[in-house]
């Protein structure tokens, strides 16, 4: 039992890593990640406890004892830098009000133009640095529930359906460094990018226990999850500031594709694309000891997104994913219903979850580490607090849990940008 | 226990040791240059802009009014008398690190290559503004040179402030000053007047800085004649160094203006203009009065062509 079990994990491990290696990446999956492993700096496969399992590791929905179902209002999520704009947004905009009231916007010796003018400059020139983007999880429904014990082998199901909005702005620096600001921005590019997903995912889990030395329990998982996709972007195509001052009309209709006539609601018809896939996740979690955890994922094993309107294939960047958690006092046998600890590591390979490949980094990009702590884990109120470190970037997070109302906060750092996020639900 | 012990001992200094990394990743460091340009092309580029800032040149758009008072050029462009105090070796400095950036972009500039080359890659706004950069320093070289030596012969007129003419687009106009006038004048009366007796109004450094002035303006070849009756004792040429000075301030107008009526509106009049005062209004009057002060232009009728094509 022992070699067959060691054999299969380490057969998955070089299979998987070489496979993360081999396959080339091509859209990002949008991984639907909860606001307890964004605090954790995602180091979550190896916890795994919840029903996050069914993103993060297959394998631990059957650590679950009874039914758990979560329902998920929303879960928006917000850049530091969208965050900070939103007051300056209206003053940039009274600034262009301010200009196009203007016979000679950028001759007028007005004042209130001049200021108007380095009013404009100036957020011009911040919000070339800034990433402004928006992720909201809308209305979602999660359930795991163990199903059967068959030969002392616990086998649990999930179940899950969930819907995304992911919306996303970019000035990209182009061309020649320049340190005027108005010389730097004519070439930069501007990337936009609106994407609506829904999927419906299903999950099986088995735990075997196994009292082996040093491995007490394992658990293999594997999840199917069926996406459906609608996205308006010019990722394939941006323009620049030049495409705008050029020829304003051409612009439009290049760029825009706006005829006479139509109205925004035609417009989004007409331009967004459908594209409709699946993706595959296997993981697996051994026990070496009570309150020690390993934990083994590949996601996006088998995948394919296909346009609806070209029939052009696409794949999710396949993860793999080793990590680590312990519970220290479940290890020093000093376990309460006051206090309950978790630590918890990960690296992954390659950071491709969110399509952040286009961010470089260096060799941290691959870590994540968290802790936990939760006070009165078992009570009808429970608070936590966890710290973290996702690719470098500092995460922490608290999370209430009253009765079924579960309220979650985290500042979320990845290599995009730094981030707010928070999620209202309820779990029972 | 104790097995447990020492594992959480080890985990703990796992995590120590991976709480060292916490915050410590950077976004600064996503790229070292953007698409579209090199490292190479950036430090050029920076060096050029901070000579030109040193030298108070910088055309700077910061505020936009300068990308609208572009129309109206005197509001820009230096006075005769700001340029004069400009050394040869800022502009030579200017100048040079910009063709290294042209250079760096794959888009070299030689006198052999006459065509610009756009390459898929490098942006048209920046090849715009390195154009017009360059032919800018041109022409701060050129009046620079003019000026600093002008003596009472002649000077760059430049409208001061409350004198602008709407309906005169002209910046700078080489004239005679009144008593260089009245030299030239005097010489005129004498029927038996060579052009030696033209030329020795001028200085040597005069002359020479009439000749580099119109290799740096239009790519005019002025030549003086030897004639040691008249103090000239070898021919004179310019001396301008073409490896830093490639071409002249109308091929990076012109190269300027053919991209930036694509792409900014705003710029072309003011390109347009600034084109009429170097070609028409400050290089063309130059070449029609030398030309009768005994000054020989060995391809008057190539300079006078490409500035009549360009005008159209």
């Amino acid at each position: 039992m022992k070699p067959t079990v060691v054999g299969l994990i380490l057969m998955l491990c070089v299979n998987g890593l070489a496979f993360a290696q081999t396959e080339s990446s091509d859209v990002p999956l949008l991984m639907f990640r909860g606001v307890r492993p964004m605090a954790l700096g995602n180091a979550f496969e190896a916890i795994a406890d919840d029903t996050n399992a069914l993103y993060y590791n297959p394998a631990g929905i059957a650590q679950s004892e009874e039914t758990l179902v979560e329902v998920l209002f929303a879960r928006p999520r917000i850049t530091l830098d969208l965050a900070g704009e939103r007051s300056e947004f209206y003053d940039l905009i009274d600034a262009i009000n301010t200009l196009a009231d203007s016979g000679e916007p950028l001759e007028d010796p007005d004042p209130a133009v001049r200021d108007a003018r380095d009013s404009i400059v100036d957020d011009l020139e911040r919000l070339i640095q800034e990433e402004l983007a928006l992720i909201a999880d809308l209305p979602s429904l999660s359930m795991l529930f163990p199903i059967a014990e068959i030969r002392s082998v616990k086998l649990s199901l999930g179940f899950a359906a969930y819907t995304q909005l992911n919306t996303f702005v970019d000035v990209s620096e182009r061309g020649l460094a320049w340190s005027d600001p108005v010389k730097a921005i004519l070439d930069d590019t501007v990337i936009y990018r609106v994407m609506a997903q829904w999927s419906l995912a299903g999950t099986i889990s088995a735990e075997v226990p196994l009292s082996l030395p040093f491995l007490s329990k394992a658990y293999g998982g594997f999840t199917i999850r069926r996406i459906n996709r609608r996205s308006f972007s010019n990722e394939d195509n941006p323009f620049t500031m030049e495409d705008v001052l050029g020829d304003p009309d051409a612009f439009a209709e290049d760029y825009f594709n706006i005829e006479e006539g139509d109205d925004f609601v035609d417009f989004v018809r007409d331009n967004f694309e459908s594209q409709k896939g699946y993706s595959t996740d296997f993981g697996l979690m051994v026990v070496p000891v009570e309150g020690l955890q390993l934990g083994f994922t590949i996601r996006n094993l088998a995948s394919n997104l296909t346009s609806e309107d070209t029939d052009e294939e696409q794949s999710f960047p396949r993860n793999t994913v080793l990590a680590v958690a312990a519970k220290p006092l479940n290890l020093l046998h000093m376990q309460n219903s006051m206090l309950d600890l978790t630590v918890a590591a990960s690296i992954d390979d390659p950071n491709g979850d969110e399509g952040l490949n286009q961010f470089s980094s260096n060799n941290l990009d691959k870590l994540h580490f968290g802790v936990e702590a939760v006070l009165w884990p078992n009570a009808p109120l429970s608070l936590a607090g966890r710290i973290g470190s996702n690719q470098g970037f500092p995460t922490f997070g608290a999370g209430l849990q009253l009765g079924p109302l579960d309220l979650q906060f985290a500042r979320y750092g990845d290599l995009q940008a730094d981030w707010y996020v928070g999620s209202l639900g309820l779990t029972f | 226990m104790r097995t447990k012990k020492r594992l959480l001992y080890l985990l703990c200094s796992v995590f120590l040791l991976l709480g060292l990394f916490l915050g410590c990743a950077s976004r600064d460091d996503e790229l070292e240059s953007a698409p579209g340009s090199t490292s190479e092309a950036d430090e050029a580029l920076a060096k050029a802009e901070q000579v030109m800032a040193d030298a108070g040149v910088e055309i700077n758009f910061r505020d936009l009014q300068g990308l609208g008072s572009l129309a109206d050029l005197r509001q820009v462009l230096p006075s005769p008398l700001e340029i004069a105090v400009l050394e040869d070796e800022q502009i030579d400095e200017a100048v040079d690190s910009l063709y290294a950036v042209l250079d760096a972009l794959g888009q070299p500039v030689s006198p052999a290559a006459p065509i610009l080359r756009l390459g898929g890659e490098v942006s048209r706004s920046d090849l715009a503004m390195v154009h017009l950069h360059l032919g800018y320093l041109y022409v701060l070289g050129a009046i620079a040179r003019l000026e600093r030596v002008k003596g009472d012969l002649y000077e760059i007129e430049f409208p001061d402030e409350g004198e602008f003419d709407p309906d005169d687009p002209s910046v700078y106009r080489f004239r005679l000053t009144e008593q260089g006038q009245a030299r030239i004048d005097e010489v005129s009366r004498n029927p038996n007047a060579e052009a030696g007796d033209f030329l020795q109004l001028f200085s040597p450094e005069q002359r020479q800085a009439v000749l580099d002035a119109l290799r740096l303006l239009v790519d005019a070849e002025v030549v003086v004649e030897a004639d040691p009756r008249f103090g000239i004792p070898d021919e004179e040429r310019h001396a301008v160094v073409t490896a830093i000075y490639r071409r002249d301030a109308l091929f990076h107008l012109v190269e300027s203006l053919k991209i930036a009526q694509d792409i900014i509106p705003e710029l072309e009049e003011a390109l347009e203009k600034l084109f009429d005062t170097v070609g028409e209004y400050l290089a063309r009057d130059m070449l029609d009065q030398i030309k009768e002060w005994g000054f020989r232009i060995d391809n008057e009728a190539e300079v006078i062509a490409r500035i009549e094509s360009l005008m159209q």
